[in-house]
Protein backbone atom coordinates (compact mmCIF):
# COMPACT_ATOMS: atom_id res chain seq x y z
CA UNK A 1 0.00 0.00 0.00
CA UNK A 2 1.45 3.33 -0.98
CA UNK A 3 1.72 6.24 1.38
CA UNK A 4 -0.59 8.27 -0.79
CA UNK A 5 -3.33 5.68 -0.59
CA UNK A 6 -3.24 5.67 3.18
CA UNK A 7 -3.23 9.41 3.40
CA UNK A 8 -6.31 9.62 1.23
CA UNK A 9 -7.98 6.81 3.14
CA UNK A 10 -7.56 8.39 6.53
CA UNK A 11 -8.44 11.95 5.68
CA UNK A 12 -11.26 11.54 3.19
CA UNK A 13 -13.74 10.38 5.81
CA UNK A 14 -14.30 13.71 7.47
CA UNK A 15 -11.85 15.86 5.60
CA UNK A 16 -10.29 17.11 8.84
CA UNK A 17 -7.75 16.09 11.40
CA UNK A 18 -8.34 12.80 13.16
CA UNK A 19 -9.23 12.66 16.84
CA UNK A 20 -5.94 12.86 18.77
CA UNK A 21 -7.10 10.11 21.12
CA UNK A 22 -8.40 7.35 18.84
CA UNK A 23 -6.62 8.67 15.72
CA UNK A 24 -9.82 7.88 13.81
CA UNK A 25 -12.28 10.27 12.20
CA UNK A 26 -13.97 12.43 14.81
CA UNK A 27 -17.34 11.10 15.94
CA UNK A 28 -19.75 13.41 17.75
CA UNK A 29 -17.44 16.35 17.33
CA UNK A 30 -16.79 18.08 20.62
CA UNK A 31 -14.51 20.83 21.85
CA UNK A 32 -12.85 21.71 25.11
CA UNK A 33 -14.30 25.00 26.27
CA UNK A 34 -11.10 27.03 26.65
CA UNK A 35 -8.56 25.83 24.09
CA UNK A 36 -11.18 24.53 21.60
CA UNK A 37 -9.19 21.44 20.70
CA UNK A 38 -11.39 18.93 18.95
CA UNK A 39 -12.03 15.31 19.97
CA UNK A 40 -14.64 12.57 19.68
CA UNK A 41 -17.12 13.11 22.48
CA UNK A 42 -16.65 9.55 23.70
CA UNK A 43 -12.85 9.74 23.61
CA UNK A 44 -12.46 12.95 25.59
CA UNK A 45 -15.15 11.86 28.07
CA UNK A 46 -13.27 8.63 28.68
CA UNK A 47 -10.04 10.52 29.20
CA UNK A 48 -11.68 12.79 31.77
CA UNK A 49 -12.96 9.69 33.54
CA UNK A 50 -9.45 8.23 33.66
CA UNK A 51 -7.97 11.47 34.98
CA UNK A 52 -10.65 11.81 37.68
CA UNK A 53 -10.24 8.20 38.76
CA UNK A 54 -6.65 8.97 39.75
CA UNK A 55 -7.57 11.63 42.29
CA UNK A 56 -9.77 11.39 45.34
CA UNK A 57 -11.22 14.87 45.11
CA UNK A 58 -13.79 15.78 42.47
CA UNK A 59 -11.99 17.47 39.61
CA UNK A 60 -13.35 20.76 38.37
CA UNK A 61 -11.15 20.98 35.31
CA UNK A 62 -9.09 18.80 33.05
CA UNK A 63 -5.93 19.53 31.10
CA UNK A 64 -6.20 19.30 27.34
CA UNK A 65 -4.31 16.21 26.10
CA UNK A 66 -2.79 18.34 23.37
CA UNK A 67 -1.91 21.67 24.96
CA UNK A 68 -2.42 21.15 28.73
CA UNK A 69 -4.76 24.12 29.01
CA UNK A 70 -7.27 23.76 31.84
CA UNK A 71 -10.84 23.27 30.67
CA UNK A 72 -13.95 22.90 32.77
CA UNK A 73 -16.31 21.43 30.19
CA UNK A 74 -16.74 19.74 26.83
CA UNK A 75 -18.89 21.49 24.28
CA UNK A 76 -20.80 19.05 22.11
CA UNK A 77 -24.00 18.57 20.09
CA UNK A 78 -23.33 21.82 18.32
CA UNK A 79 -25.84 22.17 15.48
CA UNK A 80 -25.31 25.75 14.43
CA UNK A 81 -27.92 27.03 16.87
CA UNK A 82 -27.29 25.44 20.20
CA UNK A 83 -24.87 23.16 21.99
CA UNK A 84 -24.63 21.10 25.13
CA UNK A 85 -22.00 21.25 27.82
CA UNK A 86 -20.62 18.28 29.64
CA UNK A 87 -18.88 19.48 32.78
CA UNK A 88 -15.79 17.82 34.20
CA UNK A 89 -17.43 18.21 37.60
CA UNK A 90 -20.87 16.60 37.19
CA UNK A 91 -22.15 18.70 40.10
CA UNK A 92 -21.79 21.82 38.00
CA UNK A 93 -25.14 22.32 36.34
CA UNK A 94 -24.84 25.91 35.20
CA UNK A 95 -26.02 26.50 38.76
CA UNK A 96 -29.56 26.25 37.50
CA UNK A 97 -32.31 23.66 37.71
CA UNK A 98 -35.66 24.24 36.04
CA UNK A 99 -38.52 24.89 38.41
CA UNK A 100 -41.91 23.26 37.85
CA UNK A 101 -43.22 26.50 36.39
CA UNK A 102 -40.33 26.86 34.01
CA UNK A 103 -40.66 23.25 32.98
CA UNK A 104 -44.27 23.81 32.09
CA UNK A 105 -43.31 26.77 29.93
CA UNK A 106 -40.63 24.81 28.14
CA UNK A 107 -43.23 22.10 27.58
CA UNK A 108 -45.41 24.66 25.82
CA UNK A 109 -42.66 25.10 23.27
CA UNK A 110 -42.93 21.47 22.30
CA UNK A 111 -46.63 21.82 21.42
CA UNK A 112 -47.97 22.98 18.10
CA UNK A 113 -48.07 26.71 17.68
CA UNK A 114 -51.55 28.24 17.81
CA UNK A 115 -52.84 26.05 20.62
CA UNK A 116 -54.65 29.00 22.16
CA UNK A 117 -55.50 30.80 18.93
CA UNK A 118 -59.20 30.50 19.58
CA UNK A 119 -59.01 31.64 23.20
CA UNK A 120 -57.34 34.99 22.75
CA UNK A 121 -58.26 37.25 19.88
CA UNK A 122 -54.89 38.26 18.52
CA UNK A 123 -56.21 40.17 15.50
CA UNK A 124 -58.45 42.27 17.73
CA UNK A 125 -55.44 43.09 19.85
CA UNK A 126 -53.68 44.48 16.82
CA UNK A 127 -56.74 46.25 15.50
CA UNK A 128 -57.19 48.11 18.77
CA UNK A 129 -53.45 48.80 18.92
CA UNK A 130 -53.45 47.52 22.47
CA UNK A 131 -49.73 46.96 22.27
CA UNK A 132 -49.27 50.66 22.89
CA UNK A 133 -50.74 50.33 26.35
CA UNK A 134 -48.20 49.25 28.95
CA UNK A 135 -48.53 45.73 30.26
CA UNK A 136 -47.47 45.58 33.90
CA UNK A 137 -47.41 41.77 33.93
CA UNK A 138 -45.02 41.51 31.04
CA UNK A 139 -41.83 41.61 33.08
CA UNK A 140 -42.59 38.67 35.33
CA UNK A 141 -43.87 36.62 32.40
CA UNK A 142 -40.87 37.50 30.28
CA UNK A 143 -38.42 36.66 33.06
CA UNK A 144 -39.75 33.18 33.54
CA UNK A 145 -39.94 32.62 29.78
CA UNK A 146 -36.31 33.54 29.32
CA UNK A 147 -35.20 31.48 32.32
CA UNK A 148 -36.95 28.43 30.89
CA UNK A 149 -35.61 28.91 27.37
CA UNK A 150 -32.07 29.89 28.27
CA UNK A 151 -31.88 27.56 31.28
CA UNK A 152 -30.21 30.25 33.27
CA UNK A 153 -31.15 32.01 36.49
CA UNK A 154 -29.87 35.45 35.73
CA UNK A 155 -31.59 36.74 32.62
CA UNK A 156 -31.73 40.41 33.64
CA UNK A 157 -29.66 41.69 30.77
CA UNK A 158 -31.69 39.95 28.10
CA UNK A 159 -34.90 40.86 29.88
CA UNK A 160 -34.13 44.57 29.96
CA UNK A 161 -32.83 44.44 26.43
CA UNK A 162 -36.06 42.95 25.10
CA UNK A 163 -38.23 45.19 27.24
CA UNK A 164 -36.27 48.20 26.01
CA UNK A 165 -36.60 47.18 22.38
CA UNK A 166 -40.34 46.70 22.80
CA UNK A 167 -40.69 50.01 24.57
CA UNK A 168 -38.86 52.00 21.94
CA UNK A 169 -40.76 50.19 19.20
CA UNK A 170 -44.03 51.29 20.81
CA UNK A 171 -42.84 54.87 21.21
CA UNK A 172 -41.70 55.09 17.62
CA UNK A 173 -44.95 53.63 16.40
CA UNK A 174 -46.98 56.01 18.53
CA UNK A 175 -45.21 59.05 17.12
CA UNK A 176 -45.51 57.90 13.57
CA UNK A 177 -49.05 56.82 14.15
CA UNK A 178 -50.09 60.42 14.60
CA UNK A 179 -48.85 61.30 11.13
CA UNK A 180 -49.85 58.32 9.08
CA UNK A 181 -52.25 55.47 9.27
CA UNK A 182 -50.79 52.08 8.71
CA UNK A 183 -52.49 48.79 8.35
CA UNK A 184 -52.55 46.55 11.41
CA UNK A 185 -50.72 43.86 9.44
CA UNK A 186 -47.58 45.91 8.93
CA UNK A 187 -47.73 46.95 12.56
CA UNK A 188 -47.89 43.29 13.60
CA UNK A 189 -45.19 42.24 11.14
CA UNK A 190 -42.90 44.97 12.28
CA UNK A 191 -43.42 44.00 15.90
CA UNK A 192 -42.50 40.41 15.08
CA UNK A 193 -39.40 41.23 13.09
CA UNK A 194 -38.12 43.76 15.61
CA UNK A 195 -38.60 41.41 18.55
CA UNK A 196 -37.20 38.41 16.70
CA UNK A 197 -34.12 40.34 15.77
CA UNK A 198 -33.59 41.39 19.38
CA UNK A 199 -34.15 37.91 20.80
CA UNK A 200 -32.38 35.76 18.25
CA UNK A 201 -28.83 36.03 19.61
CA UNK A 202 -30.08 34.64 22.92
CA UNK A 203 -32.82 32.21 21.94
CA UNK A 204 -31.49 31.09 18.53
CA UNK A 205 -33.70 28.34 17.09
CA UNK A 206 -36.60 29.05 19.44
CA UNK A 207 -36.81 32.74 18.60
CA UNK A 208 -39.78 32.70 16.23
CA UNK A 209 -41.87 30.59 18.53
CA UNK A 210 -40.92 32.85 21.42
CA UNK A 211 -42.15 35.90 19.52
CA UNK A 212 -45.44 34.11 18.84
CA UNK A 213 -45.78 33.33 22.53
CA UNK A 214 -44.95 36.90 23.45
CA UNK A 215 -47.59 38.16 21.08
CA UNK A 216 -50.10 35.73 22.52
CA UNK A 217 -49.39 36.77 26.08
CA UNK A 218 -49.67 40.45 25.24
CA UNK A 219 -52.87 39.83 23.31
CA UNK A 220 -54.36 37.93 26.22
CA UNK A 221 -54.24 41.06 28.34
CA UNK A 222 -54.30 39.03 31.53
CA UNK A 223 -51.68 38.44 34.20
CA UNK A 224 -49.27 35.55 34.35
CA UNK A 225 -51.25 33.32 36.69
CA UNK A 226 -54.47 33.69 34.75
CA UNK A 227 -52.61 33.11 31.51
CA UNK A 228 -51.00 29.98 32.93
CA UNK A 229 -54.36 28.69 34.07
CA UNK A 230 -55.80 29.00 30.57
CA UNK A 231 -52.70 27.48 28.99
CA UNK A 232 -52.56 24.54 31.38
CA UNK A 233 -56.22 23.80 30.97
CA UNK A 234 -55.74 23.65 27.22
CA UNK A 235 -52.61 21.55 27.56
CA UNK A 236 -54.50 19.01 29.65
CA UNK A 237 -57.37 18.90 27.21
CA UNK A 238 -55.00 18.47 24.34
CA UNK A 239 -54.29 14.80 23.93
CA UNK A 240 -52.10 13.69 26.77
CA UNK A 241 -49.94 11.62 24.47
CA UNK A 242 -48.47 14.65 22.85
CA UNK A 243 -47.56 16.08 26.22
CA UNK A 244 -45.89 12.90 27.35
CA UNK A 245 -43.82 13.01 24.20
CA UNK A 246 -42.96 16.60 24.96
CA UNK A 247 -42.11 15.64 28.51
CA UNK A 248 -39.79 12.94 27.33
CA UNK A 249 -38.10 15.39 25.06
CA UNK A 250 -37.58 17.78 27.95
CA UNK A 251 -36.32 15.04 30.20
CA UNK A 252 -33.95 13.87 27.55
CA UNK A 253 -32.69 17.38 27.15
CA UNK A 254 -32.13 17.67 30.88
CA UNK A 255 -30.52 14.28 30.98
CA UNK A 256 -28.02 15.38 28.39
CA UNK A 257 -27.35 18.51 30.30
CA UNK A 258 -26.44 16.89 33.57
CA UNK A 259 -25.61 13.28 33.96
CA UNK A 260 -25.81 12.66 37.65
CA UNK A 261 -24.46 9.14 37.57
CA UNK A 262 -21.18 9.05 39.49
CA UNK A 263 -18.25 8.58 37.12
CA UNK A 264 -17.17 5.39 38.83
CA UNK A 265 -20.49 3.74 37.96
CA UNK A 266 -20.18 4.81 34.36
CA UNK A 267 -16.76 3.27 34.19
CA UNK A 268 -18.07 -0.05 35.46
CA UNK A 269 -20.87 0.04 32.98
CA UNK A 270 -18.62 0.67 30.07
CA UNK A 271 -16.21 -2.04 31.05
CA UNK A 272 -19.09 -4.49 31.13
CA UNK A 273 -20.25 -3.60 27.69
CA UNK A 274 -16.87 -4.19 26.13
CA UNK B 1 -9.87 -3.58 23.95
CA UNK B 2 -11.32 -3.04 20.51
CA UNK B 3 -10.57 0.66 20.78
CA UNK B 4 -6.91 0.18 21.64
CA UNK B 5 -6.56 -2.34 18.83
CA UNK B 6 -8.05 0.12 16.34
CA UNK B 7 -5.80 2.88 17.53
CA UNK B 8 -2.69 0.70 17.41
CA UNK B 9 -3.61 -0.32 13.89
CA UNK B 10 -3.81 3.36 12.94
CA UNK B 11 -0.38 3.88 14.45
CA UNK B 12 0.90 0.86 12.57
CA UNK B 13 -0.26 2.35 9.29
CA UNK B 14 1.20 5.70 10.22
CA UNK B 15 4.55 4.11 11.06
CA UNK B 16 4.65 2.39 7.67
CA UNK B 17 4.06 5.75 6.10
CA UNK B 18 6.59 7.70 8.16
CA UNK B 19 9.41 5.19 8.06
CA UNK B 20 11.29 7.24 5.53
CA UNK B 21 10.53 10.51 7.29
CA UNK B 22 12.17 9.65 10.62
CA UNK B 23 15.47 7.84 10.08
CA UNK B 24 16.25 7.82 13.81
CA UNK B 25 13.33 5.61 14.77
CA UNK B 26 12.37 2.20 13.52
CA UNK B 27 9.21 0.89 15.15
CA UNK B 28 8.26 -2.71 14.58
CA UNK B 29 5.12 -4.43 15.69
CA UNK B 30 5.24 -8.03 16.88
CA UNK B 31 3.98 -10.35 14.12
CA UNK B 32 1.38 -12.01 16.28
CA UNK B 33 0.55 -9.43 18.92
CA UNK B 34 -0.30 -5.82 18.19
CA UNK B 35 0.23 -4.98 21.89
CA UNK B 36 3.92 -5.82 21.69
CA UNK B 37 6.29 -3.55 19.82
CA UNK B 38 10.00 -3.05 19.60
CA UNK B 39 11.82 0.03 18.46
CA UNK B 40 15.34 0.72 17.32
CA UNK B 41 16.44 4.26 18.03
CA UNK B 42 19.67 5.95 17.08
CA UNK B 43 21.66 7.60 19.82
CA UNK B 44 21.46 11.37 19.34
CA UNK B 45 24.50 13.06 17.86
CA UNK B 46 26.88 15.03 20.06
CA UNK B 47 26.08 12.76 22.99
CA UNK B 48 28.02 9.75 24.27
CA UNK B 49 25.28 7.63 22.70
CA UNK B 50 26.10 8.78 19.17
CA UNK B 51 26.65 5.93 16.77
CA UNK B 52 24.78 3.47 18.94
CA UNK B 53 21.50 1.79 18.10
CA UNK B 54 19.31 1.10 21.11
CA UNK B 55 16.49 -1.36 21.27
CA UNK B 56 13.32 -0.54 23.21
CA UNK B 57 10.54 -2.93 24.17
CA UNK B 58 6.97 -1.66 24.33
CA UNK B 59 4.22 -3.43 26.21
CA UNK B 60 0.95 -1.66 25.43
CA UNK B 61 -1.74 -2.02 28.09
CA UNK B 62 -5.33 -2.76 27.15
CA UNK B 63 -6.69 0.67 28.07
CA UNK B 64 -4.18 2.36 25.74
CA UNK B 65 -4.12 5.26 24.89
CA UNK B 66 -5.83 6.11 28.18
CA UNK B 67 -2.85 4.50 29.90
CA UNK B 68 0.77 4.90 28.80
CA UNK B 69 2.69 2.04 27.21
CA UNK B 70 5.39 0.38 29.32
CA UNK B 71 8.73 0.98 27.71
CA UNK B 72 12.16 -0.27 28.66
CA UNK B 73 15.59 -0.41 27.10
CA UNK B 74 16.60 -3.87 25.95
CA UNK B 75 20.04 -2.54 25.10
CA UNK B 76 22.29 -1.74 28.05
CA UNK B 77 22.68 1.98 28.49
CA UNK B 78 24.51 4.12 31.00
CA UNK B 79 22.09 6.95 31.65
CA UNK B 80 20.91 8.50 34.94
CA UNK B 81 17.22 7.95 34.14
CA UNK B 82 17.46 4.38 32.92
CA UNK B 83 17.78 1.46 35.28
CA UNK B 84 21.05 -0.26 34.46
CA UNK B 85 19.77 -3.79 35.01
CA UNK B 86 16.11 -3.71 34.00
CA UNK B 87 16.18 -0.96 31.40
CA UNK B 88 13.27 0.78 33.13
CA UNK B 89 12.92 4.42 32.09
CA UNK B 90 12.11 7.31 34.42
CA UNK B 91 10.23 9.74 32.23
CA UNK B 92 7.25 11.81 33.36
CA UNK B 93 5.24 11.31 30.18
CA UNK B 94 5.38 7.56 30.72
CA UNK B 95 3.92 8.03 34.19
CA UNK B 96 1.71 10.83 35.50
CA UNK B 97 2.27 13.30 32.69
CA UNK B 98 0.96 10.86 30.11
CA UNK B 99 -1.51 12.21 27.57
CA UNK B 100 -3.48 10.09 25.10
CA UNK B 101 -2.26 12.39 22.35
CA UNK B 102 1.18 10.76 22.56
CA UNK B 103 1.87 7.92 20.16
CA UNK B 104 4.47 5.15 20.25
CA UNK B 105 6.40 7.14 17.66
CA UNK B 106 6.33 10.34 19.71
CA UNK B 107 7.28 8.40 22.84
CA UNK B 108 10.40 7.25 20.96
CA UNK B 109 11.17 10.86 20.15
CA UNK B 110 10.74 11.78 23.82
CA UNK B 111 13.15 9.02 24.81
CA UNK B 112 15.72 10.27 22.29
CA UNK B 113 15.32 13.72 23.83
CA UNK B 114 15.82 12.23 27.28
CA UNK B 115 19.06 10.60 26.10
CA UNK B 116 20.32 14.00 25.01
CA UNK B 117 19.14 15.75 28.20
CA UNK B 118 19.55 13.51 31.23
CA UNK B 119 17.81 14.53 34.45
CA UNK B 120 20.46 13.87 37.06
CA UNK B 121 18.16 14.84 39.90
CA UNK B 122 15.78 11.92 39.53
CA UNK B 123 18.18 9.07 38.87
CA UNK B 124 17.36 5.42 38.41
CA UNK B 125 21.04 4.82 37.84
CA UNK B 126 22.71 6.44 40.86
CA UNK B 127 26.30 5.99 39.68
CA UNK B 128 25.50 7.76 36.48
CA UNK B 129 23.48 10.46 38.25
CA UNK B 130 26.20 11.06 40.82
CA UNK B 131 28.85 11.58 38.16
CA UNK B 132 26.76 14.30 36.56
CA UNK B 133 25.73 15.84 39.85
CA UNK B 134 29.30 16.07 41.03
CA UNK B 135 30.14 17.87 37.78
CA UNK B 136 32.23 15.06 36.34
CA UNK B 137 30.87 15.36 32.81
CA UNK B 138 34.01 13.82 31.37
CA UNK B 139 33.72 10.80 33.60
CA UNK B 140 30.05 10.43 32.75
CA UNK B 141 30.69 10.79 29.03
CA UNK B 142 33.43 8.22 28.94
CA UNK B 143 31.38 5.67 30.91
CA UNK B 144 28.34 6.25 28.73
CA UNK B 145 30.43 6.04 25.56
CA UNK B 146 32.05 2.85 26.71
CA UNK B 147 28.69 1.16 27.28
CA UNK B 148 27.44 2.47 23.95
CA UNK B 149 30.43 0.80 22.26
CA UNK B 150 30.00 -2.39 24.24
CA UNK B 151 26.26 -2.82 23.90
CA UNK B 152 24.84 -0.59 21.20
CA UNK B 153 27.26 -0.90 18.33
CA UNK B 154 27.68 -3.79 15.91
CA UNK B 155 30.72 -5.82 16.80
CA UNK B 156 33.55 -5.42 14.36
CA UNK B 157 35.26 -8.34 12.74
Amino acid sequence: MSAKEIAVGSSSINGGDPCPICLGPILQESYLDTCFHKFCFRCIKQWIKVVSSKVTKQLSSVKCPLCKTDNISIIHNFDGHSFDRHYVDPNTTDGFVLTKEQRYRLQCYYTESGLLADVFDVSRFWKLKNLLQPNKWLESWLRRELQALMQEEDVDIVLHHLAGVLDSFCKRTEQRHKQETRSTETFQEQFKSVMAEAARPFLTARTDRFVDELELFLASGINRDAYDAVYKQRLDKNNSREISVANEAIEEEEENRRTRVPPSLLLLFEEDSD
Amino acid sequence: MQQSRARLFKEYKEVQREKVADPDIQLVCDDSNIFKWTALIKGPSETPYEGGVFQLAFAVPEPYPLQPPQVRFLTKIFHPNVHFKTGEICLDILKNAWSPAWTLQSVCRAIIALMAHPEADSPLNCDSGNLLRSGDVRGFNSMARMYTRLAAMPKKG
